[in-house]
């Protein structure tokens, strides 16, 4: 069982080639994408202020409770600071677990958690 | 006479135009001592520490708990990452 953390200045990058981890029956892969819109007004892309050596510290907390609770196999988490613009990818996180179930929970319940406890805000250029 | 700092991020940075605030102290505060000091310092951030929280080190305390002066403190407001 492992739990991967990245800060990444700017947007994230396509899906590098990452082996699945062995005995997974299930990959799941969740990006979040910077919308054209923000509270109904059109914008260029959002700029995202890390308070990073603790964000690093929450968010591999957070995996690791996950990685725990559910049984997963691996946890692969990658978030942006500065600029992203619309419709890159700012947040990244990859799940490998034996079945879809635990792994479908954990990816829902990392991001409520992300939402409250992961010190990063976003701003709209 | 002791000092605290206080990181600011995000909205609160904003709203007052600058990334940290300094209390002036004569002993050791605990969290909720410290951020009701904060705001008789800076009104205006009132509202962010209603609902925000204290980091001490990098991590969450709680209301109760004895900060240091010479600690690394940081002001977590509603946060919006993802």
């Amino acid at each position: 069982m492992s739990v991967q953390v990245r800060l990444t200045d700017g947007p994230l990058s396509e899906m590098v080639d990452m082996p699945t981890t062995h005995g997974s029956g299930a990959r799941i892969v969740f990006d979040g994408i910077v919308r054209p819109m923000e509270d109904g007004a059109t914008i260029e892309g959002l700029d995202y202020e890390a308070y990073r050596p603790m964000a690093e510290q929450q968010l591999a907390i957070i995996g690791n409770d996950l990685v725990e609770k559910h049984g997963l196999l691996m946890m692969d988490i990658e978030h942006s600071y500065g600029f992203v613009p619309n419709f890159a990818c700012s947040f990244r996180l990859v799940i490998d677990s034996k079945h879809r179930k635990e792994g479908l929970k954990a990816m829902d319940e990392f991001i409520d958690r992300l939402k409250v406890d992961v010190p990063i805000w976003k701003r709209a250029q | 006479m002791l000092q605290y700092t206080i990181l600011l991020f995000g909205p609160a940075s904003a709203l007052i135009g600058a990334d940290r605030v300094v209390v002036q102290c004569s002993r050791s505060y605990t969290c909720d001592e410290l951020k009701a000091q904060i705001v008789k310092a800076n009104p205006s951030l009132e509202t962010h520490l209603q609902v925000g929280r204290l980091a001490v080190n990098q991590g969450f305390v709680a209301g109760d708990a004895s900060i240091e002066p010479d600690a690394e403190i940081a002001l977590i407001t509603m946060v919006s990452g993802g």
